[in-house]
């Protein structure tokens, strides 16, 4: 028994730290928007205060001592922002921002069992409970659980006697919630009496032992107001149970406020004193047992109490389960249509039909489970605000940071991906971008910096953007530095996206000093290598003196893609449709082979570099004249085009991404494998990378041949 | 945990954490021992309680309303602290007061 209590506990535990991270989140957003200046600053603290409240009850469940008593201090150091007993400045929006961090380090230390020094966050600690109003008398100490004596009605500054009935639901204990766990909180608030009403018991045979039926008549002698009282039973009220709050008699100095806006408002205080009943403790006058009721809290509409959402938590691995059987299911779905390719709907118009509907199902069906994978992009933006803050404070530059499309919705893998390519790319721009103040004033700019991180949904794709308004890519230096590292030959006369592009060299930088911000040189190395991995481009577009623009795009799904197949010899291979311009049969005058440059094809006026799929992959019985092959013209990720020559188009088609680096090993000019409605496997090509093999190739071709000339 | 029949009595220990499927349990074995046809005392041996839930003690309350109406002995052998104190929290203090 022992050992299954252990196995749910850390069942909960899972599910305690993964709402803790979300509430981390959501608190540092709730954070950022209250130093940005707020709207609402009233319920944004509010917002903040069940954030830390919420992480602070899960801590004392499974008994996180340190992050407890961490919690409360900074809970109570909200409430005296709440209350008014201290003032929101940017200084105390700092130590907010801190104390948010000290917190997460209570949680993860908590979660990976590891020991913090007993005085981490001590700093912090003092500045929150320096926020906290020297008139509050000693707050900042959890109150003793002890169990509490018979009390009389004090009469000390700030303190009221408050009678609590809480009547729980039959169903009160299966949500996980025990009445004793509140009682306890509830005692903490002050010196409390309890009487508990057994009345409901039934015989033993007739009893669920899950039920509830016990119920309680507490009074309670506080300082701490109404608000603190709800917040005992804010996740019950309502729901799972009938809670009652009056004040009996009047406050002797009402400190608090009248309960946050959460709970609908009581008639006055004075209105429910009425004659004693006999429920009452030894706690004075009592009102009248059908006296006010407070209507239950609804999520909803006030946004605390029980918060009705109208999701679930699934664990990742079950929708990976059913995207992986979605990815079956269009295999074989390709496969029947192919068995079926022979039929006419004439001679079976059921069969054909139906195949039809299978194909839209499935689409549908696949469509409908990577939506369940996205995540609102939100997730990863929320820690851009704070990490430009940070980051312009140290390095004495003023930046704004404006961003849009938060809502846009992403697969969850590209978000976990993403995270580390935009912190460089923020952390780029304000590093290497925006310049100082006084250079920017200097320019004629404004002092102050802008960045701008926007997201959007861009043709089956999800483009993000991160410009800036700074001085651009200084091309003169990046040619310098490439050639100094010998990644360009001297002399070569490059494009200026070209030399755009060579920023994402490996160990490319041109910082003339290593800062700890950036300019190591591994930054944008890994941007581009992250955003490959999830079958993303990034493109980079500068003006001097005007700024730069990053531009990642990315697919929206990562299990399924479109693709078009195409035969070379006998191989089969798939292009990703958002790659591919346009295709064409050249006639002789189109194809060409230039000197020194290899073959092209003269496009509209332009020259595009021409790739024989079969001369970089030696496949035979390929097509080898261009005028008789098919040519592909496909755009990489640098917006080059090159063209491809293949024999034919077999048709366009959904195609079941299998990771080649997992199942086999990374192949150059292949992204990944798919299955085909045959069973075969066909190769998802690379653009980017066949447009470098096919350089290569080229280069070799030439020289062979200059070469044998020299020879001769 | 199980029904014990120790010289004459009939013993339950109770494990370190009576939660809610624990209580469901006992109150199953408490059932079971108000069935018995036998005059024979029932001890509930919880001097090994970490943690008690509400929906134990509930159990243990109406199983001790059910023993006396067969006029039977129902006792709570050497609770632990923890007993003690949920108890007392849950106002209950004398109830369990009586079964000791």
């Amino acid at each position: 028994m022992a050992e299954d209590q252990s196995y749910d506990l850390s069942r909960f535990k899972a599910t305690y730290f993964e709402e803790c991270s979300e509430l981390l989140a959501s608190a540092e957003e709730t954070i950022a928007r209250l130093q940005e200046g707020s709207e609402h600053p009233e319920d944004d603290l509010n917002a903040l205060f069940r954030c830390v409240h919420s992480i602070k009850g899960g801590g004392g469940a499974f008994a996180f001592e340190d992050l407890v008593h961490f919690a409360h201090v900074f809970e109570t150091s909200m409430d005296a922002l709440r209350s008014g007993r201290a003032q929101l400045t940017p200084h105390v929006g700092d130590i907010l921002v801190r104390g948010n961090d000290v917190l997460g380090d209570f949680v993860r230390a908590a979660q990976e069992g590891a020991t913090l020094p007993a005085d981490h966050g001590a700093e912090v600690k003092a500045l929150l409970a320096g926020i906290i109003s020297g008139e509050a008398a000693a707050p900042a100490k959890p109150a003793p659980t002890a169990p509490a004596a018979p009390v009389a009605v004090s009469t000390e500054p700030g303190y009221a006697t408050w009678k609590i009935r809480l009547i729980p639901a039959a169903g009160l204990l299966r949500t996980g919630n025990d009445p004793l766990l509140m009682i306890r909180e509830l005692a903490s608030l002050g010196e409390m009496n309890v009487a508990v009403d057994r009345s409901q018991l039934p015989p033993l045979a007739e009893m669920d032992a899950q039920n509830a039926y016990l119920s309680w008549t507490f009074t309670l002698v506080t300082d701490k107001g109404r608000g603190a009282i709800e917040e005992v039973f804010e996740f019950v009220a309502g729901d799972s149970a009938d809670v009652v709050i009056e004040q009996i008699g009047a406050e002797v100095d009402a400190q608090e406020g009248d309960g946050w806006g959460l709970f609908a408002p009581l008639p006055p205080a004075a209105e429910t004193v009425a004659a004693p009943t006999p429920v009452a403790a030894s706690a004075g006058a009592t009102p009248p047992p059908a006296a006010t009721h407070a209507p239950p809290a609804k999520g909803g509409d006030t946004g605390a109490g029980g918060i009705h959402t109208s999701s679930i938590r699934v664990d990742l691995d079950r929708v990976d389960r059913l995207v992986n059987m979605v990815g079956e299911l269009v295999i074989t779905q390709a496969m029947l249509g192919q068995q079926a390719s022979g039929f006419s709907i004439e001679s079976h118009p059921e069969l054909v039909q139906g195949l039809q509907e299978l194909s839209h199902h499935t689409r549908e069906l696949q469509e409908s489970v990577m939506a369940i994978r996205a995540q609102p992009i939100k997730a990863l933006f929320s820690r851009a605000p704070r990490l430009v803050r940070d980051l312009s404070a140290k390095l004495n530059k003023q930046a704004r940071l404006v961003m849009s499309g938060e809502n846009t919705e992403v697969d969850k893998t590209v978000i976990e991906q993403l995270s580390d390519p935009l912190t460089h790319l923020i952390r780029n721009s304000l590093d290497h971008g925006i310049e100082t103040p006084e250079e920017r004033i200097a320019q004629g700019k404004p002092a102050e910096g802008t960045i701008h991180l926007g997201a959007e949904h861009r043709s089956g794709r999800v483009v993000i953007q991160v410009s800036d308004d700074g001085k651009g890519i200084d091309r003169k230096r990046v040619l310098e530095k490439a050639i100094e590292k010998g990644l360009v030959d001297r002399g070569a006369q490059l494009t200026d996206e070209q030399i755009d592009q060579m920023i994402f060299a490996p160990g490319f930088s041109t910082a003339a000093q290593v800062s700890d911000v950036s300019g190591r040189g591994v930054g944008m190395d890994v941007v581009r290598r992250n955003i490959q991995d999830v079958g993303g481009r990034v493109v980079v577009q500068s003006t001097p003196g005007e700024g730069s623009r990053f531009i990642l795009s990315l697919p929206l799904t990562l299990a399924v893609m479109d693709g078009m197949l195409v035969a070379v010899g006998n191989e089969r291979y798939v292009l990703p449709l958002t790659n591919i311009v346009e295709s064409l049969r050249p006639n002789a005058q189109q194809a060409r082979t230039l000197v020194n440059v290899g073959d092209v094809l003269t496009l509209r006026g332009d020259y595009i570099r021409l790739i024989r799929l079969y001369d970089l992959f030696g496949i035979k019985n390929a097509i080898t004249e261009t005028t008789r092959g098919l040519v592909v013209v496909v755009e990489t990720e640098g917006g080059d085009r090159i063209g491809l020559l293949v024999d034919e188009l077999l048709g366009q088609q959904q195609v079941v991404i299998k990771s080649l680096d997992s199942n086999y090993r990374p192949v150059e000019g292949i992204s990944a494998a798919t299955i085909l409605g045959d069973g075969r496997v066909a190769l998802i090509l690379d653009v980017g990378a066949l447009r470098i093999m096919g350089e290569r190739l080229n280069r070799s071709q030439v020289e062979a041949a200059a070469n044998a000339e020299a020879a001769e | 945990m199980e029904l014990k029949d120790s010289n004459g009595r009939l013993e339950i220990e109770l494990p370190g954490v009576v939660d809610l499927p624990t209580s469901a349990e006992l109150r199953d074995i408490l059932l079971d021992a108000l069935a018995r046809d036998t005059a024979a005392d029932v001890v509930l041996k919880a001097a090994g309680v970490e943690r008690m839930s509400t929906a134990c003690v509930q159990v243990v309350l109406t199983a001790a309303d059910g023993f006396k109406g067969a006029a039977r002995r129902f006792e709570v052998d050497a609770p632990s602290n923890a007993v003690t104190e949920t108890f007392t929290q849950l106002g209950l203090a004398a109830d369990l007061q009586k079964l000791i």
